[in-house]
């Protein structure tokens, strides 16, 4: 029991991380075809970094458990990418995750500290 | 003769010894000065931490028009400041009727821009490493819109280090997740 509620908060966002992941990936695949248009040759294959384990167990394993019955299925799109190793997901710790900046209010000092990650920088220096 | 491109639709480029420079500094002043905001004291971030308000139905309503202007000059400052995706995602949310705490949020942003105008996005000078490197970060909040059981999505993308693409968006779909 004490598992199971030290791991509810991973789990109830497994579903969300994971519908952001095909999102981005579909985004992903679309900026690869226009690099490639442009003569720019990415690596195979492209990065994805998810703060959510759970998510990213869901990817790399092609199985149905109870947890993720109700995820449509349009949603597995992602796991399709890791299985043909377009993409590659990869754990990246709350703290360190630029993306959070996008997805809800935070702190002044990982506000800064995020922006200084992105690289935006006064223009007067 | 080769001539630099320094200023397209509102976007500044700066050529300097790190790379190139994108920002949108003569466009903030412009829109500050327009929403006559020039005399405002500078913050240093654009939301309340807490300023999640789920009822504001009994609160003034305001001029709609006027915060339409507001909502859409500051969208098109979303071009080049990836930390504004987010709170105007939010607040456009209030576009078909706003009130005086949503108002409140967007002038908080005007004053926000106006003390980081100079801010830009660095794309950073070829130094021969991981080049070709694509990375995608993901994040998402579950639920954050309690009356619409709705969350925000989020996602970036570097390429050789420099911020190519992003995107703050609420979900169209009901996350059902939860333990029980």
């Amino acid at each position: 029991m004490v598992f199971q509620e030290a791991t509810s908060g991973g789990i109830v966002k497994l579903e969300v991380e994971y519908i952001v992941g095909t999102y981005a990936s579909c985004q992903a695949i679309w900026l690869d075809f226009l690099l490639k248009e442009i003569k720019v040759e990415v690596k195979r294959p492209l990065y994805f970094m998810i703060n959510n384990k759970f998510a990213i167990n869901h990817a790399k394993n092609l199985v149905a458990h109870g947890r993720s019955k109700h995820i449509e299925t349009r949603f597995h799109f992602l796991r399709e990418q890791v299985k043909k190793r377009i993409i590659e997901v990869t754990h990246c710790p709350t703290q360190d995750q630029p993306a959070n900046v996008l997805t809800k209010p935070v702190r002044v000092d990982r506000f800064l500290k995020t922006n200084g990650e992105l690289g935006v920088l006064s223009c007067l220096d | 003769m080769t001539y630099w491109l320094t200023y397209f639709l509102g976007l500044e480029f700066l050529y300097t010894d790190k790379g190139i420079l994108m920002h949108q500094r003569k466009y903030t002043i412009d829109m500050v000065k327009w929403f006559k905001m020039m005399d405002c004291n500078h913050i240093i971030t654009h939301s309340e931490l807490n300023s999640r308000k789920e009822e504001t139905k009994d609160e003034e309503k305001m001029d709609h028009t006027h915060y339409k202007q507001l909502i859409g000059s500051v969208r098109y400052h979303c071009n080049s400041r990836l930390d504004l995706s987010f709170v105007v995602g939010v607040a456009s949310r209030h576009m078909h009727e706003p009130r005086k705490s949503h108002l409140i949020a967007a002038k908080r942003i005007l004053i926000y821009l106006k003390g980081a105008k100079d801010l830009g996005i660095l794309f950073p000078k070829n130094t021969n490493e991981k080049m070709d490197e694509l990375i995608g970060y993901c994040d998402s909040d579950w639920c954050d819109n309690k009356s619409e059981r709705m969350s925000t999505t989020g996602y970036l993308f570097k390429l050789a280090r420099a911020l190519i693409s992003w995107c703050s968006k609420k979900q169209p779909v009901v996350a059902l997740s939860s333990l029980k």
